[in-house]
């Protein structure tokens, strides 16, 4: 049976891929704050708050006056030396909290920002441990060769299983391709009649 | 013509009726004629469909101003050519848009479906003249495009004049058959699951319509991203608005079903899951009509903004019943033949690709509905917008690109190290020396650097499959080209997808350079003066202006110099619209694929430095803002690559090839399989 692969297969090697993964998610998410220009704070910080008086937009994009109004007021607060708390502070009391882009890391607004992590990671795990389980569950049951279904489907399967001998020792009488065993090709391809 | 049209409606809503109900009756009952009779109604609908339109067109080009939609969208005085525009550019209008290019799509899909598929065809047809049949229930009721004006008017109220640009030609139409044709796989899938026929009865149909779709909703959603750019005036392509998370998250659940389904076709694996997401994305599509059409949610462009919410709601509601009962009603059916053999194999990271694309999708709608989830829990009205999206959805999207290097060079079933080593080595010594050479060259932001780096890593691992696989064929005696293209051919839909991760990545590269190393200035210039950014210096020249019936447009005439050097005129163009009491602004743009130079005039200015609008007197300053974006000439080149791709993938193979036999020794990917097949 082919079955007996399935208990070889080396259960280290995914972990190379959570890594990698891991790694992508690590860096980009450690953004990292280097010493900026005023103006750069400036046209970060207009990315950060909306216009409040057109749909949908910030003002670092909206050309109406208020937006260029407060572009302004960023500018003259960064350079008076207030930080970008005060000067969202500031904008808040006026305006409101809907006048952030996205809303503060505090109360009920931070589910906005633990939420999607959280539900993430929970699914992966769970999407990881219900195919671990149906895999050797499936295994458990395709080896057992007890059931009905797989006592019927027997005869067959021995067949298989003689032709794929059959053109394995074709393949290794073909020479220099004899290294290549049943599932190691390279495309990918599991059929061995190629 | 709107007493015309109104009746035509009236028919359209008759006839999907009866095709509904008879295709139903006819299928369950097993009486042929009614099938059939139900089959020609269908296409009739199509006809019906192209009555009503014709009518509207007429009913525009004449100036017929006693209908309400076309006083309130159109006149005598914009430009005629924008008609075309002014017939989707409202909730009516763009409802009998989406209904007459649903049944279009529908009457080709049953024309083209082949006579295996004759059991299930019925109940697919009724699905889809079903949803018609909603559309021309809200068409006749609620929303028609043929109601009269209660007041004479002599002259409309004109077109929006955000829309009045080329790009509004393709952008709608393409947008909304891409969100209505979803329904064309799910209701292959969901006709054949009721029809009894589980099993793969509905795999390439619903495959290669789910293709097709995604292609129309990917250039439409590029096309509005191209107009954003060109138009808004920010230069902002992309904003995570409500409206268009609405249209990216159908069609993000689209690409991941077409990933997944290739997992059906070869391993006869994820049938339930595959089913899943098609519904996911169907609804997704009824969930983003529900929020253009007055849903609850605020966004720049709502065009098609109506009262309607609530009814769409329902049927977005209705959908999701429907698809779950279904898939419940035959999920004992729905079982894989095959268990997953590996973590570390094809099908495993096409699962994956699936959980990176659905959690975005799931990140996304977290993001568009949280503003209500505040509302109700603490009565506080809170903002999301790009920065969450940009934090939480960037990394996933960076992880998606990474694994389309990594999954295509995956075996099916188990990979091992040597082939992992084999196929990933050289990609991953591309990507470090990349990302090493970058930084030795002094390039700044090493987020970016690192995202660049998993381009290449992504190129590398392509370009090494294309190669190796080319020189394999060169070996047997081809030269370079015709051994690449018969790779190529050998099997289209594989290198079809490569095309498209290829444009995904272009894409990618125009994403990155614009979002992390755009840089902007506002600056005012007297007429004659000139102004330096970065290697570029441009000179305000002159001024001129264009008042005219519907619009007073004036534009700057800029000349550009690159380090001296005289590149071109630009015009910077504004215009204020009286009916709207709204300004539109178009940027003047120098693109290459090195970065664009992008001026948009903020304000045009007098000699007190009081603001003119065009013919308001003389214009002696002006203030612009001047940006720099890096690659974002790239974004657009994406575009055409992606149709290639997909094109490629579609084109059909010649009936011979189609022999699992022969589709098996021809599938050309690695070197040793070549020498093998040939």
């Amino acid at each position: 049976m082919t079955a007996v692969h399935w208990t070889t297969r080396s259960s280290r090697t995914p972990h190379v891929l959570y890594l990698f993964i891991a790694l992508v998610f690590i860096l980009t998410a450690a953004c990292s704050s280097v010493e900026q220009s005023l103006e750069q704070r400036a046209s970060a910080l207009d990315k950060k708050f909306m216009c409040p008086v057109c749909p949908g937009e910030t003002i670092d994009q909206a050309q109406v006056q208020i937006a260029k109004d407060m572009r302004q007021i960023i500018r003259e607060k960064l350079a008076a030396g207030e930080d970008e708390n005060d000067v969202s502070q500031f904008f808040v009391d006026r305006y409101g909290i809907q006048v952030l882009a996205s809303p503060p890391t505090s109360g009920f607004n931070s589910l906005v920002w633990i939420v999607p992590p959280v539900v993430l990671g929970i699914s992966l795990t769970a999407l990881y441990m219900i195919l671990r389980d149906m895999r050797r569950g499936k295994l458990a049951r395709v080896g057992r060769m007890n059931d009905t279904t797989n006592q019927a489907l027997a005869p067959y399967l021995d067949a298989v299983d003689e032709e794929m001998k059959q053109s394995e020792l074709k393949r290794r009488s073909a020479g220099g391709r004899a290294s290549a065993p049943l599932t190691r090709s390279d495309d990918g391809s599991e059929e061995v009649n190629g | 013509m709107a007493e015309l049209g109104q009746l035509t409606l009236m028919l359209g809503l008759a006839l999907t009726v009866y095709a509904t109900l008879g295709s139903v009756l006819g299928a369950r009952k097993g009486i042929p004629e009614l099938v059939v009779s139900a089959r020609n109604a269908t296409y009739l609908i199509t006809v019906v469909g192209f009555a009503t339109a014709i009518a509207l067109i007429v009913a525009f080009v004449t100036n017929d101003f006693s209908i309400e939609f076309v006083y309130s969208h159109s006149s005598t005085v914009m430009n005629r050519a924008f008609l075309w525009v002014a017939f989707f550019s409202g909730n009516e209008g763009s409802l009998l848009f989406i209904v007459l290019t649903l049944s279009i799509m529908t009457s080709v899909a049953l024309f083209l479906s082949p006579h295996s598929f004759a059991d299930a065809l019925p109940y697919t047809t009724a699905i889809l003249t079903g949803i018609m049949g909603f559309f021309y229930f809200v068409l006749v009721f609620f929303a028609s495009p043929f109601d009269s004006l209660d007041f004479t008017a002599v002259e409309g109220l004109g077109i929006n004049p955000l829309l009045t640009h080329p790009g509004m030609f393709i952008h709608p139409p393409l947008q909304m058959t891409g969100l209505v044709g979803i329904a064309i796989p799910f209701a292959f899938a969901f006709g054949s699951l009721i029809a009894g026929k589980t099993r793969d009865e509905w795999l390439d149909l619903a495959r290669v319509s789910a293709i097709i779709i995604w292609a129309v909703l990917g250039s439409g959603i590029l096309v509005g991203a191209w107009w954003a750019y060109t138009i808004l005036g920010w230069g902002g392509y992309w904003g995570w608005d409500p409206i268009e998370n609405v249209a990216f998250m159908p069609w993000l659940a689209l690409t991941t079903f077409i990933h997944s389904v290739m997992v059906q076709k070869r391993r006869g694996m994820f049938r339930m899951w595959n089913v899943v997401l098609l519904s996911v994305a169907f609804v997704l599509a009824q969930f983003g009509m529900f929020i253009n059409r007055g849903g609850p949610v605020v966004s720049v462009h709502s065009f098609g903004a109506s009262t309607l919410g609530v009814i769409f709601l329902g049927f977005m509601l209705f959908s999701l019943a429907f698809a779950l009962f279904v898939f419940f009603w035959r999920f004992n059916d729905l079982k894989s033949d095959r268990p997953l053999e590996s973590f570390l194999s094809r099908e495993a990271s096409f699962l994956l690709n699936n959980f990176l694309l659905l959690g975005i999708v799931g990140v996304t709608l977290w993001g568009v509905l949280f503003p209500l989830a505040s509302e109700f829990a603490q009565a506080e009205t809170v903002t999301v917008s790009a920065p969450y999206f940009n934090r939480i959805n960037g990394p996933m999207l960076l992880a998606l690109v990474l694994l389309m290097g990594v999954g295509p060079v995956l075996p099916w079933r188990r990979a091992n190290q040597a082939s992992l080593k084999r196929w990933l080595l050289l990609p991953a010594i591309f990507a470090i020396g990349a990302f090493v050479g970058m930084i030795a060259s002094g390039l700044e932001r090493p987020i970016a650097l690192f995202a660049f780096s998993v381009l290449v890593f992504v190129a590398t691992s392509i370009g090494q499959e294309w190669y190796r696989g080319t020189m394999a064929r060169r070996r047997s005696g081809d030269n370079f080209v015709i051994g690449f293209w018969k790779l190529v051919n050998g099997n289209r839909p594989r290198h079809g997808g490569y095309v498209v991760h290829l444009s995904i990545l272009v894409l990618a590269f125009g994403v990155i350079g614009t979002q992390f190393y755009s840089q902007r200035e506002d600056t005012v210039l007297n007429l004659g003066e000139s102004f330096e950014i970065d290697n570029y210096r441009i000179e305000f020249a002159s001024h001129e202006d264009e008042p005219r019936a519907d619009r007073l447009a004036q534009w700057a005439n800029i000349n550009v110099y690159k380090d001296g050097d005289y590149v071109g005129l630009l015009q910077p163009w504004s215009a204020f619209y009286p009916g709207f009491n709204q300004v539109s602004v178009r940027a003047g743009i120098s693109t290459g694929p090195i970065e664009d130079l992008y001026i948009i005039p903020t304000d045009f200015l007098d000699a007190r430095g009081e603001g003119v609008t065009a013919g308001g007197g003389p214009v002696t300053r002006a203030i612009f803002r001047v940006s720099i974006n890096p690659l974002a000439w790239w974004l657009w080149i994406s575009g055409p690559i992606f149709i290639l791709g997909t094109v490629i993938a579609l084109w059909p193979q010649p009936a011979v090839e189609l022999s699992p036999a022969r589709i098996r020794r021809r599938r050309p990917t690695g070197s040793t399989a070549f020498q093998a097949g040939d």
